[in-house]
């Protein structure tokens, strides 16, 4: 009798809404079957083997919830309106008092009508899967079907479209009309990735030295169905069997739990705004901290374009928890002179809010200042991002799929996600290894002027943040540091919110290079499988610029020994070294996701992350087998017969770039003789004194001629992408080398040069 | 039978239902007074497994109704707000009630919709109030159940109808020991139909008996005396209320009918007659008691 009565009850439901059955159809008629008809032909035109097993992957992604978006997309509000359309009647008295009445347990009624909504969906989708292998077929593809993935792809969907709505049953039965149900299953939907990213910004607002290797994407992605399906297109990670089981799991949790609370329910609340007055609360406040957060968050960003103050966050927070939470008082008794009800318990909620945001905001822990004592560290882990930073070359390439015949950019995502993790901030940092004693005490003073430097730093730490600006000196750093203390705490923090100049850490990172074990991690190049390190190109500076006109010079071969060779000498090279030379060019190494030979795409459009490393003057094993690339020792060399002019001028430190670097000088000032006896001496030709001379609209400048003064200043200054790779030598703050030359080509090009600060610059002598 | 003891139900801070004992014996009518909002629909929903109560029990045959589908197989229920599903026919909706109700006599269903010329392939949206109800009551009849629950059902019944529908209950009560719960303002039709009546005001019941003894009880009385006589001059009788018109009184006694005649009489009345008391006299007389009456009103 009871299984007979809730097949009878899934059949008339069923029949009653068979309108919203047959509007599921037509939904996914247009986006699997119709959809099938229209992409697929561009495969049948690819016949060959090699593209067998593209075409199979092209097909699987049709079905994946992560590929064929529409089809998502259906799912969501199919889910959203089955849970809302066959559990209306718990809205209504009439309906209520008549199914009430039945004599029928209120968990076959539940049932029934939850196993009917569901079927409304799920019966169109796989009618037309089903149609949609006929088109396939058709178009004699079959063959190359992964039914594996297929069942994969659909069973995610299902499971996802079954959380969705099983949600929206939930809202349903906690609540007593349409709109309230509507309101709290988006609440559900969403509060998840609400909770998540507020915290996630207010955390790092309010504790700017907070590092996490979390994958908060991934983790708000995780915390709705909504929300995952977002990170699925986003991503191709795809959902594997654990996460498919723990939400099958949730699936059967949820509707247990709206089965045990559609028991308690009150028939009577039906019309209500809340089937159970007591849940009140516990959906009230938490959104109303949610609102409050959220709103103060906002102005406070608003109110960081002008002139940054958390004022505007306790404003916002204030204003954002009183309109929220009165807003609900409004909805739940279903008039506007409820805005006056309930103001003392939010009153207090706000209070508290407040407060401890107060107590954030004001560090009354010190969190932001946490120095561990000397004794209490065993060791530590350090990463200046932008001190000899040779990872922030971000070259990351998303693969393309041939000639978008198949009308898909392949994107290669998970080998693209795969290559950002290895050169993630978190790996790198693991790579700082320092147990060294004298290095450990020289992180520590490199960690005591983080917590006392001041102004405005880089970009927010993530695990995105790269350096854009490939040849300038990285004036400032970011500065990451676990350390690994003596009871078996792990502390980490981060220094990304302030101005650390890398200028200033120079001495402590001395001391660190020194160290050996540190010198041998810290070049991340090396730690890879020489397999995967396919390609190179070297980039002498002073060649590229003169001769090639910046051209890159590319060898495709096997790396392993030049690799090993730049192994060698790099880390043999620490920081007194590099305080007194610059390198005079780089190599740039590409390296592959894992198994390249199993990648069906060609080499040029497969995913990869480029290093590059700095190549001294005194490197000669490795410009010996740069050599076997063609590229000639000379190339390192400056050659300054191409050079028909040097210019010797003053320059601002602001306008630090590789255009034009003289900034217009202000006016009033007059020319001098010489700028500075203690850095500027005589020149060699005709013993002239410098002159820097005011050029209308620059600054103080010199031209040269001569060539041995060309000579003199070309051997005196260095290209400015030596800089770069050399965070050691700062290049002078006030004079710059401007020389005018001619290609190869016979082009007339400009090319800047800086001189190390500090550097004497005397006159040659003349022979 | 239906037993309730201290049944109590509350709606927020509104006690619809107050501790409310009752007793309806099977095979007896049993009708269900009430002041508006004395609960009377929250009592037939209460008994219906539709609600449950807040305190107390409502039994059938000793078994609680909420969530026992053993049970409420045995009543049918009929709200004051009929909920039919959309482009329900009679047809659909005697398929449907067959579904839940085993012993359902879909032929015995039929024949009452065509001998009441309710068509059974018309859409149920397209009928008037009072064929709805119709439509309701013969599935209720159909159902074959124990109990049957009708909330204002016999409201926007034409006068035919009417009959013909008392006579099948009474068909149904003789045959196979139906008992109807009826809830009503139409006392008239309760009179005719009932043997026992419970009276509720504000949630609580008023009282609960049987009519003919509900009638033993109270009498009234119409005398002509040369002075208007009042409640005071009757000390030995519990006067209810003492109408006037010229000299003609009327009053509503409780007591025995004897001992009513003999004060009576010993006022030497010029005229004195014992009159039938109807049930809509009766509910007047006892809510005024506690208190249920409006003065007259000048607009």
């Amino acid at each position: 009798m009871n299984s007979r009565l809730l097949s009878y009850n899934i059949r008339f439901n069923l029949r009653k809404k068979l309108w919203f059955s047959a509007l599921s159809f037509l939904a996914f008629l247009f986006v699997l079957p119709i959809n099938a008809g229209m992409t697929m032909p561009a495969f049948a035109a690819h016949r060959d083997a090699s593209a067998a097993a593209r075409i199979s992957e092209e097909i699987s992604r049709f079905f994946a919830p992560g590929s064929n978006v529409s089809a998502s997309i259906i799912f969501c509000i199919a889910a959203f309106a089955a849970g809302l359309i066959f559990f209306t009647w718990m809205h209504h008295r009439s309906q209520v008092d008549f199914y009430h009445s039945l004599p029928c347990s209120r968990t076959r009624l539940l049932g029934g009508n939850y196993l009917a909504g569901a079927l409304a969906v799920l019966l169109p989708y796989l009618l037309n899967l089903l149609l949609t292998l006929i088109v396939i077929a058709a178009m004699r593809l079959l063959p190359l079907c992964d039914f594996g993935a297929l069942l994969a792809g659909a069973g995610v969907n299902i499971l996802l479209f079954l959380l969705i709505y099983t949600l929206m049953v939930l809202a349903v039965v906690l609540t007593g009309n349409g709109v309230v149900s509507g309101l709290l299953a988006l609440v559900f939907l969403s509060f998840g990735p609400a909770l998540f990213q507020s915290y996630l910004i207010l955390r790092r607002q309010m504790q700017p030295t907070w590092f996490s290797t979390t994958d908060w994407v991934q983790l708000t992605g995780h915390s709705s169905p909504v929300a995952r399906y977002i990170t699925l297109f986003t991503s191709e990670s795809g959902v594997g069997w654990l996460e498919a089981l723990i939400m099958a799991a949730l699936i059967a949790l949820l509707f247990a739990a709206a089965v045990l609370l559609y028991r308690r329910r009150p028939s009577e609340a039906a019309g209500r705004a809340l089937a159970f007055p007591a849940s009140r609360p516990w959906i009230k406040y938490p959104l109303v901290v949610l609102c409050a957060v959220g709103f103060g968050i906002f102005l406070h960003w608003l109110g960081d374009i002008e002139s940054g103050s958390w004022l505007w966050f306790f404003i916002g927070a204030l204003l954002g928890g009183l309109i929220s939470g009165q807003l609900m008082e409004i909805i739940y008794h279903a008039d506007f002179r409820a805005v006056k009800k309930r103001l003392a318990p939010l009153a207090v909620t706000m209070a508290l809010v407040l407060g401890c945001c107060g107590l954030f905001v004001a560090d009354v822990w010190g969190y932001n200042s946490y120095l561990p004592q000397r004794g209490e560290v065993a060791r530590v882990e350090l990463l200046l991002d932008g001190f000899n930073s040779y990872t922030s070359s971000n070259m990351v390439n998303a693969g393309v799929w041939g000639d978008n015949s198949f009308g898909y950019r392949e994107l290669r995502d998970a080998d693209y996600q795969q290559l950002r993790g290895e050169v993630s901030v978190s790996s790198r940092l693991s790579r700082g290894q320092i147990s060294d004693p004298a290095a450990i005490e020289a992180a520590l003073a490199i960690a005591a002027k983080c917590i006392a430097a001041e102004g405005e730093g880089s970009p927010d730490s993530s695990e995105d943040y790269w350096m854009d600006n490939y040849y300038a000196y990285p004036e400032t750093t970011a500065v990451y540091i676990r350390y690994h203390l003596s009871d078996g705490r792990t502390v980490t923090r981060q220094y990304c919110d302030r101005e650390i100049l890398s200028r200033d850490l120079i001495s402590e990172m001395t001391v660190i290079y020194a160290d050996e074990q540190y010198r041998s991690q810290i070049y991340q190049l090396f730690s890879f499988d020489p397999q995967r390190v396919r390609f190179a190109e070297a980039y002498p500076f002073e060649a590229t610029q003169l001769v090639y006109g910046n051209e890159d010079l590319y060898q495709q071969r096997d790396c392993s020994e030049l690799l090993a060779a730049l192994q060698r000498e790099l880390t043999a090279w620490d920081g007194e070294m590099m305080r007194r030379e610059l390198p005079v060019g780089t190599v740039s190494f590409r390296v592959y996701a894992d198994d390249p030979s199993d990648d069906p795409l060609p080499q040029e459009q497969q995913s990869f992350i480029s290093f590059s490393y700095p190549v001294y003057a005194d490197f000669s094993e490795t410009i010996a087998q740069l050599e076997n690339y063609g590229i000639e020792p000379s190339y390192w060399q400056p050659d300054a017969e191409a050079v028909t002019e040097a210019v010797l001028c003053e320059y601002s430190r602001e306008g630090f770039s590789s255009d034009d670097l003289l900034p217009v000088a202000p006016s009033g000032l007059t020319p001098i003789i010489s700028y500075n006896s203690e850095t500027v001496g005589t020149m060699a030709a005709g013993n002239t004194p410098v002159t820097l001379l005011y050029n209308e609209g620059r600054n103080r400048e010199t031209a040269y001629t001569d060539s041995r003064d060309i000579n003199w200043l070309m051997g005196l200054s260095h290209h400015e992408g030596a800089f770069r790779y050399n965070s050691f030598a700062v290049p002078s703050g006030e004079l710059q080398v401007v020389l005018q030359y001619r290609n190869s080509y016979g082009a007339a090009l400009t090319a800047n040069r800086y001189i190390i600060e500090g550097t004497q610059v005397y006159g040659a002598d003349e022979e | 039978m239906i037993e309730s003891r201290g049944l109590t139900k509350y709606f927020g801070e509104i006690c619809a239902v107050d501790h409310v004992d009752t007793l309806i014996r099977p095979g007896n009518a049993f009708g269900l007074l009430g002041t508006n909002g004395a609960g009377k629909s929250t009592f037939l929903r209460l008994l219906a497994g539709i609600l449950q109560p807040d305190q107390g029990e409502i039994c059938v045959d000793g078994q609680a109704v909420f969530e026992q589908p053993q049970i409420k197989r045995r009543i049918f229920y009929i709200a004051d707000e009929q909920y039919f599903f959309a482009n329900a026919t009679p047809h659909e909706l005697g398929a449907f009630y067959a579904a839940y109700y085993p012993d359902f006599d879909r032929a015995g269903y039929d024949k009452l919709l065509h001998t009441f010329e309710l068509d059974s392939e018309r859409k149920v949206m397209t009928f008037s109030k009072g064929m709805k109800k119709q439509l309701s009551l013969f599935a209720a009849l159909a159902a074959n159940t124990d109990f049957l629950l009708c909330d204002e059902t016999f409201d926007g019944l034409d006068p035919v109808v009417r009959q013909a529908v008392k006579s099948l209950l009474a068909d149904a009560m003789a045959s196979r020991g139906m008992t109807p719960v009826i809830a009503s303002h139409n006392l008239r039709e309760l009179e005719d139909i009932c043997d026992h009546i419970g009276l509720l005001h504000r949630g609580g019941m008023l009282l609960s008996r049987d009519l003919e003894e509900m009638k033993l009880g109270l009498h009234k009385l119409q005398a002509v005396f040369d002075q208007p006589l009042g409640e005071a001059d009757f000390p030995a009788l519990n006067i209810l209320s003492i109408k006037s018109r010229g000299r003609l009184q009327t009053m509503i006694i409780r007591g025995e009918e004897e001992q009513i005649l003999r004060q009576v009489e010993a006022k030497q009345p010029l005229f004195v007659e014992m009159l039938p008391l109807s049930l809509e006299e009766l509910f007047i007389t006892e809510t005024e008691v506690v208190g249920y009456e409006f003065p007259p009103l000048e607009l």
